[in-house]
């Protein structure tokens, strides 16, 4: 009778601890197409009575794989970020066959002024020397712009990416406290371990991060450059965004509990992450590429400035054709002037469009007659402009901060810029792609162990149902057997 | 070691994504034979393209500029070729007329017909330019001599003649001036009228700076004449001296006199255009061979242009081959993939 009894717990038992698993089969099934889910188990412990009991659930989980998996989502973010701003700035070159880029804009300039040099008395030459002369100018311009945008982007990237890693942090607390006061209880952890690990990998997106386990399993967590971003509260991500971006503005550096992370020299900056990503887009790149067209101008103004033509010359050398908010002085040679490319303009005293002549591009004399190379002002006199055709290729000395050889002809110091970015473009594309591979692989590793398996989960399923079938089975048994028994007491 | 369902059925998407990707690159290298990015293909090598192009728009251009300045130099060598023609018919009628019965008028009517045709071919035009002004290409190069308002050429020699001679061409006294008188005044006064500066501050309005034309990318040379080069300055001399120092009322040793000088000048001025004609000749044949040698340089840089940014096609139609079958047992191996479930067999 005892027995009997028993045995009816037993299954009843069975019956609580199948009806617990097949929870957690079905919670399985149904987040099969989660990424962010690693799959949980009962765990399922017989007691001294011999009935079965769940005592708490278990996730597959590996903490390796997922470190790999942080570290290769910050490199990719970080390689995805260089990369959009690089395609960005290289819309600026396009097709070489096209000679948008601002050393093909030279090259074209030189045609047309070769053209003109061939008849200086034909006027509509002249105008289309300065319309190829505006097209060049208006290519410095539009690249200075450009270039300012993706500072402009990337800075508000960062910020945003701050205000993300703040919010995200918030979360992390969240489900971390929930974890240290849950350990040691009975409580289901699973879901609070999988939104940590997910938090975790969003913050990865953003900045390279270390995660450190302790008491209680507990995390701390650190960017990869070793500040503390959370450890029992987060610390605070501030960063100053710049309203207004222009040539020679430096954005605001990102602090991370106090401590610069994003200046390049700052000991502590990170490695990795979109934030890593858009810093150097804002701080490194872009800013060369900046300093690169605005030699490009300053090259330009300085090869057609003036010259005093006196019999003896007393006066300074002075802008010609291409001007700036500094004319007439000419910058001086070899050292980049801030957002020149930006400023750099068609001088209105040889545009006609602004009531200028077209012919003192043949002649000079923009800055009074003192620079006129024409006195005489002979229609066919083509002397300065041959001048200034060579003067294109002619040698030059560049401010050595632009990254590219100090010493060459403006046109091929033009095309040594494009090919830096080319160069540039075509590195992070490659790491872009490795770094997406490796991300896919290490996701794929990661998902290999706590992943959701369809065909296993069935099995389980079909387990399951056989094991609900049997207990069932006994208690209808023991309860016919018990009816029995009391029919024979009747 | 199970694998997540989610993994399974993933895997061959990015393989799909990054073959389609591939794919459309290489249509576009097929229809276009150049890198779908070129750009992207060539890096650090995209100043060389960039440079090869800038050359080859360059030495185009020049090609183009080298016809024109040809043409310039082929209107100025056949107006040379005619005033060359011009001095020797001239010789020959004054060396015919010299003893002749109505000699002095016949000469008088051939100097006024060649300084006619002297001015109409001095002041040529080609492309809008005149061909001997020199630099100053905007301005007729000679005023006419004939004209009813007396030219500053007309001027000077009426001045110089009634200086000398202390009476105009047309006065009564002219018969009695001797040959050696006229000797003096051809070889003094008269002759300081055509020396250099004199004759570009009266006769002509040229600049004494030839114009130049870009025959290589790195040299330039000169394509034209100027009227003030001394073979222009000898034929006007020599014609104006026939026609308007008294011919028709000198006396007949005087008249010789002229009439030799003339010859002996205008046989002067036949050598010296001969020698300006050598002089554009060279320019002309250097222009030639420049233009020959930019349009063989350009062919280089065009085979280089396309070895650089160019894709061997055939390579790519294989390479669109290859991912056209990679892609269809890509999508064969999806779809039975996902057909492969445990439930459809439960």
């Amino acid at each position: 009778m005892a027995a009997l009894s028993t045995a009816l717990n037993l299954a009843r038992s069975s019956l609580a601890t199948v009806s617990g698993q097949t929870a957690v089969t079905s919670r399985n099934i149904s987040n099969v197409s989660n990424t962010d889910y690693s799959r949980k188990s009962a765990v399922v412990v017989s007691l001294s009575s011999g009935s079965l009991a769940i005592t708490g659930y278990t996730r597959a989980a590996d903490k390796l794989l997922l470190d790999k998996l942080l570290g290769s989502t910050s490199n990719s973010a970080a390689s995805d970020a260089i990369l959009s701003g690089i395609q960005r700035l290289s819309d600026t070159i396009g097709d070489p066959q096209s000679q948008t880029s601002p050393s093909g804009m030279l090259g074209k300039f030189q045609v047309a002024l070769q053209t003109y040099e061939q008849n200086p008395a034909d006027q509509s030459l002249a105008q289309t020397a300065i319309q190829s002369a505006g097209d060049l100018v208006r290519s410095l311009n539009d690249a200075t712009t450009a270039i300012q945008d993706v500072r402009k982007q990337a800075d508000t990237g960062m910020s945003g990416s701050v205000d993300r890693i703040n919010n995200l942090l918030q979360q992390f607390k969240v489900a971390n406290d929930a974890i240290v006061r849950g350990t040691g209880s009975s409580a289901d952890l699973t879901d609070s371990l999988d939104t940590r690990d997910k938090t975790m990998k969003l913050l990865s997106e953003e900045m390279g991060i270390r995660a450190v386990t302790r008491a209680n399993n507990d995390v701390a967590l650190y960017t990869d450059s070793g500040v503390t971003l959370f450890e029992t509260v987060p610390r605070t991500v501030t960063m100053q965004a710049t309203t207004s971006m222009m040539a020679g503005t430096s954005g605001n550096a990102v602090y991370v509990d106090g401590v610069d992370v994003s200046s390049p020299s700052s000991s502590m900056a990170i490695r990795s992450g979109t934030l890593y990503g858009l810093a150097k887009l804002r701080d490194d790149v872009a800013v060369v590429y900046q300093s690169q067209m605005d030699e490009v101008a300053r090259g330009l103004i300085e090869a057609f400035a003036e010259s005093d033509q006196s019999a003896t010359p007393s006066l300074a050398d002075a802008t010609g054709m291409f001007s700036y908010s500094g004319s007439p002085a000419v910058p001086a040679s070899g050292v980049a002037v801030s957002g020149l490319a930006g400023d750099i303009r068609l001088n209105p005293a040889v545009d006609p469009a602004q009531g200028g002549l077209a012919s003192r591009m043949r002649d000079g004399g923009i800055n009074g007659a003192a620079y006129s190379y024409n006195a005489a002002g002979s229609s066919g006199f083509s002397g300065r402009l041959s001048s200034l055709i060579n003067s294109l290729d002619e040698s030059r000395g560049f401010d050595p901060s632009t990254n590219l050889e100090s010493q060459g002809s403006l046109k091929t110091f033009g095309s040594a810029s494009s090919a830096w970015l080319e160069s540039l473009r075509q590195q992070a594309t490659s790491a872009s792609d490795l770094q997406t591979t490796v991300k896919t692989r290490s996701s794929d590793a990661l998902q290999r162990v706590n992943g959701v398996n369809l065909d296993d989960e069935m099995t389980v399923m079909l387990e399951l149902e056989r094991s609900y079938q049997a207990s069932a089975k006994i208690i209808s048994t023991v309860g016919s057997m018990l009816d029995m028994l009391m029919q024979a007491v009747k | 070691m199970s694998i997540s369902t989610l993994t399974l059925l993933r895997a061959p998407r990015q393989s799909i994504m990054e073959s389609q990707r591939q794919l459309a690159d290489a249509q576009v290298e097929l229809s276009t034979g150049r890198h779908a990015d070129v750009g992207l293909a060539l890096g650090s090598k995209t100043a060389n393209a960039i440079n090869l192009r800038n050359g080859l728009d360059r030495n185009k251009s020049i090609i183009e500029m080298n016809g024109l300045a040809s043409t310039d130099l082929d209107a100025t060598q056949s107006a040379l070729s005619s005033l060359t023609d011009l001095a020797h018919q001239f010789s020959d009628t004054l060396i015919g007329a010299r003893n002749a019965v109505n000699g002095q008028e016949v000469v008088k009517a051939a100097a006024k017909s060649a300084l006619e045709s002297l001015r109409t071919i001095m002041n040529a035009t080609n492309q809008g330019k005149y061909i001997f002004a020199g630099i100053n290409t905007d301005a007729a190069p000679l005023e006419d001599y004939l004209s009813a308002i007396p030219s500053s050429g007309k001027t000077a020699v009426d001045g110089a003649f009634l200086a000398e001679f202390g009476i105009s061409q047309t006065g009564a006294g002219v018969s009695s001036i001797t040959a050696t008188q006229m000797d003096t005044f051809l070889n003094g006064s008269y002759d300081n009228l055509f020396s250099a500066p004199a004759w570009s501050s009266t006769w002509s309005s040229a600049a004494d700076q030839n114009r130049t034309a870009r025959a290589d990318t790195d040299y330039s040379l000169e394509v034209s004449a100027n009227a003030n080069e001394s073979a222009f300055r000898d034929l006007a001399k020599a014609f104006t001296m026939a026609y308007d120092l008294g011919s028709g009322s000198l006396n007949q040793a005087a008249f010789e006199k002229v009439v030799d000088k003339a010859v002996a000048v205008s046989g002067v001025a036949t050598q010296e255009v001969a020698l300006v004609q050598g002089r554009l000749g060279n320019s002309q044949k250097a222009i030639t061979d420049a233009s020959d040698r930019l349009a063989q340089r350009n062919t280089i840089l065009t085979k280089e242009i396309t070895a650089l940014e160019g894709v061997d096609t055939y390579e790519v139609s294989t390479h669109i081959n290859l991912l056209t079958t990679q892609l269809e047992s890509s999508y064969s191996i999806t779809a039975r993939i996902s057909k492969l479930n445990l439930m459809n067999y439960l």
